[in-house]
C-alpha cells in the first residue's frame, strides 16, 4: 500500500486552484466536473501534483466544509491556533519564503529552526496554514 | 504580538527536545558526512570517534535528533541513489556496487525492504 492523495478543505475550489499552481507552483492532474440534473447535486474532483519532485502523491480540494459543518469548525479552529493542515517539503526554505513574501503571501511563522528542520508557515488564502519544512 | 498556540508549541518543543547547539551542530556534520561517503563503509565507532563522541552517544543522539540510526540512514542514501541509477538505465548489479554494497541479495532485499517492489519490479515500472 502506499499513499495516494490528501484533501484539504476549501471554500472555494477555484481560489485554490490560482493559489496552489501559481504560487505554489503545483500542476492540475485532474478537474472532474458533473450537476446531476435530478438531485441538482454539483460534484467536482480536482487534484494537483508536485512539479519539483517525482512524488505521485495528490493534492485533492475538500468542499464538504460547505456542506459539513463539523468539518468547518475543525478548520476554523485549527487556523485560529495557527496549526498546520498541511506539511510539504522544500529544498531551500529561506528561498522559498522570500519568493512566497515578494507574491504577498502571508508568514505566521517565519523560518525557524526547530531540530534538524528548519520551518516557516503561511496561510494559503482558502482557510488553512501551509507548513514548509527543510530538512537540514 | 500575543504567540498562536502552534507557534508556543514549536517553542517548547524546540526547548525540551533540542535545545543544545553544539548537539545540533555536530550531528549535521555527521549526516553530511553520511551525506557525502554513504558508499563506502562507515563504522560506528570511527564515525563517532571523528566527532569526539562515544559510538553509544552518537547512535543515541542521532536517533533522537533524526529518527534513526547513522546505519539507516547510510541505507537510505545508498537506496535512493540506486533508484537513481535504475531510473537512468543502470543495470541492478552496477547500480549496486555503485552504492557501496558488496551483495546484490543484499541489495535485493534492502532495496524491497524500502521500496516495496525489488530492484527489477522498480526498474519495470519506470520503463513502461
Amino acid at each position: 500500500m502506499q499513499i495516494h492523495s490528501v484533501f484539504i478543505p476549501v471554500s472555494d475550489i477555484d481560489l485554490a486552484i490560482i493559489f496552489y499552481t501559481q504560487n505554489l507552483l503545483f500542476d492540475k492532474k485532474l478537474d472532474i466536473a458533473k450537476n446531476d440534473k435530478k438531485t441538482g447535486l454539483e460534484y467536482r474532483k480536482v487534484s494537483l501534483v508536485s512539479t519539483q519532485s517525482s512524488n505521485p502523491v495528490e493534492i485533492g480540494f475538500s468542499t464538504l466544509i460547505n456542506s459539513f459543518k463539523p468539518l468547518l469548525i475543525y478548520q476554523k479552529e485549527l487556523h485560529k491556533l495557527g496549526v498546520p493542515y498541511l506539511y510539504l517539503a522544500v529544498a531551500n526554505i529561506d528561498i522559498e519564503y522570500k519568493r512566497l513574501l515578494s507574491l504577498g503571501i502571508i508568514f505566521s511563522v517565519n523560518p525557524k529552526l526547530v531540530g534538524m528542520q528548519k520551518i516557516a508557515v503561511f496561510e494559503d488564502g482558502c482557510g488553512n496554514h501551509i507548513q514548509i519544512v527543510e530538512h537540514i | 504580538m500575543k504567540n498562536t498556540f502552534y507557534q508556543d508549541q514549536i517553542i517548547s518543543f524546540h526547548t525540551i527536545l533540542y535545545s543544545d547547539p553544539l548537539h545540533l551542530k555536530i550531528l549535521n556534520r555527521t549526516k553530511r558526512y553520511l551525506d557525502v561517503n554513504f558508499y563506502n563503509t562507515i563504522g560506528l565507532n570511527d564515525l563517532a570517534l571523528s566527532q569526539g563522541f562515544s559510538p553509544y552517544h552518537l547512535l543515541r543522539l542521532f536517533k533522537l535528533y533524526y529518527g534513526i540510526t547513522p546505519k539507516q540512514y547510510q541505507i537510505t542514501k545508498r537506496i535512493e541513489k540506486a533508484k537513481n541509477n535504475l531510473i537512468n538505465g543502470w543495470k541492478i548489479s552496477d547500480s549496486c556496487y555503485d552504492v557501496g554494497f558488496q551483495s546484490v541479495t543484499t541489495f535485493s532485499t534492502l532495496f524491497k525492504r524500502k521500496t516495496g517492489m525489488t530492484p527489477r519490479e522498480f526498474q519495470n515500472s519506470n520503463f513502461q
